[in-house]
């Protein structure tokens, strides 16, 4: 067993090694507090369901925490936790497990404001686009990456991160032009056009 | 709505800052280190996600077979000889979606051949020991034969789902009962699959549990393997407009399973977060939100709950004595003994330090503590802590002969002996990161 072998010196070193994983620990729970939210955001952009995005930012945390060594080396720590998330995102809806769910009803958004209508046809808008469009329009324009930078996290081509833009852009314009709402509040789903995009094998990109 | 026919970029831009703007509902999602530490029941918990927003619970007692001397998992199990267990440690592999499944000899220290598994929830053993079942990158269960540590053929699971599935073995040895937390379109999810280990073929599902986002907690069994008991529910949201806060689990219950014919009974209707069963097989103990409830066995009816303090919320873990006197919860900064013939909680013995596994010696001597950077040895003769031994232990485990604790920690597996709590050589293993969890074969 090596129990023999112990010393003094082992022992300080198990020390030291206690120290450094509790300022790990302390590290992460510092981090995730202060970027749990702008995640949520993120996630919910890419699912259009908040408690949906709960379970994507608790399981991108929990693999964020895993590599957490590995992660508090990298220079942008932020960029490393939205690969993270996308990736837990797309790695979801490629592993075909995620089949539309009718909810009926949209529970997570406000009263009527000036800007309702809009929220809700881009919210169906948006969850009418397959998932990995949507991740682009959102590492795009949400989190305002380039086209390098989004290809990095997509782990795909610049030549695909601009052709999905342009493909997604215009079924958003389409999407949202007057007079063509694109879905109902009924016709809105939790986890959108999964099952038929598995069907037709194009969830994968 | 006074949108442009062709919106530009900008215009999308701020479309998508309003919609991510627009009120959120409260989030559950939970950055406390007692959830996502202690990853062997992390999958489990993410079941538990969706039932109690901040209050970290449901993780069903994996401590609960080392503890409880059933067959094949228990104590001093006769037939053991000493020395020839094996220690797995399973820790991510270079792809997120795998991990290494490391054998090592107790005998030798060393490690073996790592074998490519999925992320792991939990690991079943043979009673003889000669074979272990875990799960494969892909949602299969792979066998292991642990005396060559070779994987055999695949067993296909229909509709795993995207999260790991957990794996238990009943006591007799005939079946592995694969338990399914909730996972999104898998119509697993509630379920459990009972596979023959003779043939290695899967059995009809049993479902436990149905409704919006079903879930099995974790299931044990009586020590003659004859009854298995599942924690399962289900998790209903409440309509439009509802508070989060409101969110609960229904209906929650422990559900009775005769084995031999893979039937569920009645539903005992509790809220089951975690689940642990005496070595006699009389007594169940459910842990509910503030309350632990004993279970007769022979009636399937609750006993009156036992409060636990509120320093004991946030529970990560229950554990039996092999003598089956004492059940101790594990609380945030406490440990609560509660003595099983009186159902009365004893003083609770206070940690510094966050709470993770707990795992007792087959003697029933000793139960250890994972602190947050130290194992604390407790005597369940006197419920005191002795002196913390300086590990930051991400996972530990006794061997069947009682004499070494394995812990997993950042600098490898390290070796501890549980008679002088010195510790040992750090067995050190091939590209080794993240949170590593380990097993030891009965």
């Amino acid at each position: 067993m090596g129990l023999c072998g112990h010393s003094r010196v082992v022992e300080e070193r198990m020390q030291a090694g206690g120290k450094r994983n509790a300022r790990r620990d302390a590290e992460f729970t510092e981090y995730v507090s202060a970027r749990a939210a702008e995640l949520r955001r993120v996630a919910y952009l890419l699912c259009q369901d908040w408690h949906h995005a709960d379970d994507l930012v608790q399981d991108a945390i929990t693999r964020l925490y895993l590599h957490w060594n590995r992660a508090r080396a990298v220079e942008h720590l932020d960029a490393y936790a939205r690969v993270v998330l996308v990736r837990e995102f797309l790695g979801e809806r490629r592993s075909g497990w995620a089949r539309r769910v009718t909810t009926g009803r949209v529970p997570d958004l406000p009263g009527p404001s000036p800007d309702h209508d809009a929220m809700v046809d881009l919210r169906a808008a948006l969850a009418e686009l397959p998932a990995r469009q949507r991740a682009t329009l959102v590492l795009r324009f949400y989190c305002d990456l380039n086209i390098d930078q989004a290809a990095g996290v997509l782990g795909c081509s610049a030549g695909t991160v601009k052709s999905q833009t342009a493909k997604g852009l215009d079924a958003l314009r389409r999407a949202l032009q007057p007079g063509q709402r694109p879905a109902g509040p009924a016709r809105l789903s939790a986890y959108p056009r999964e099952s038929a995009e598995h069907g037709k094998g194009t969830v994968h990109g | 709505m006074g949108r442009a026919l062709f919106m530009d970029d900008a215009e999308i831009r701020a479309l998508l800052r309003g919609l991510a703007s627009v009120e959120a509902p409260p989030s559950r999602v939970d950055v406390g280190l007692a959830r996502i530490r202690g990853r062997k029941w992390l999958h489990r918990r993410w079941a538990a996600e969706c039932i109690a927003g901040a209050a970290a619970v449901a993780v069903i007692a994996v401590a609960v077979p080392l503890a409880t001397g059933v067959p094949g998992h228990g104590p001093g199990r006769a037939g053991h000889r000493p020395g020839t267990s094996v220690v797995y440690v399973a820790y991510p592999g270079k792809y997120e979606s795998a991990e290494m499944l490391v054998p090592i000899s107790t005998a030798t220290s060393t490690p073996g051949k790592p074998i490519r598994v999925g992320t792991l929830a939990g690991a079943a053993f043979s009673p003889d020991g000669k074979t272990a079942y875990v799960e494969g990158p892909t949602g299969t269960v792979i066998p292991i034969s642990t005396a060559t540590n070779t994987p055999g053929k695949p067993i296909r699971v229909p509709m795993p789902g995207y999260r790991p599935f957990d794996i238990t073995m009943n006591p007799d040895g005939k079946t592995a009962y694969l338990t399914f937390s909730w996972s999104t379109g898998s119509s697993l999810s509630g379920s459990i699959l009972p596979i023959s280990t003779a043939t290695n073929t899967p059995g009809k599902p049993i479902r436990v549990a149905s409704g919006t986002r079903p879930y099995v907690g974790g299931i044990v069994f009586t020590p003659d393997g004859k009854t298995a008991y599942a924690a399962a529910g289900s998790l209903a949201f409440g309509g439009p407009g509802t508070p989060v806060a409101t969110t609960h689990l229904r209906p929650a219950a422990v559900i009775p399973i005769k084995t031999a014919t893979n039937t569920p009974g009645t539903p005992i209707l509790l809220a089951a977060e975690d689940i642990a069963i005496t070595p006699d097989g009389k007594t169940l103990y459910v842990e509910g939100s503030d309350t632990i409830t004993p279970i007769s066995t022979a009636t399937n009816t609750p006993g009156t709950p036992i409060r636990v303090s509120t320093s004991a919320r946030n529970k990560a873990n229950m554990a039996i004595t092999p003598d089956g006197k004492t059940l101790y919860v594990a609380g945030s900064d406490t440990i609560i003994p509660i003595s099983t013939a009186t159902n009365t909680p004893g003083t609770p013995i206070r940690i510094k330090g966050g709470l993770g596994q707990m795992a007792i010696t087959p003697d029933g001597k000793t139960l250890y503590v994972e602190g947050s950077d130290t194992i604390i040895p407790i005597s369940t003769a006197t419920n005191t802590p002795g002196k913390p031994i300086p590990l930051a232990a991400e996972d530990i485990a006794i061997t069947p002969d009682g004499k070494t604790l394995y812990a997993a920690a950042r600098q490898g597996v390290v070796p501890i002996s549980t008679a002088t709590s010195t510790l040992g050589k750090p067995i050190r293993l091939p590209s080794y990161r993240g949170v590593p969890s380990l097993w030891i074969t009965p």
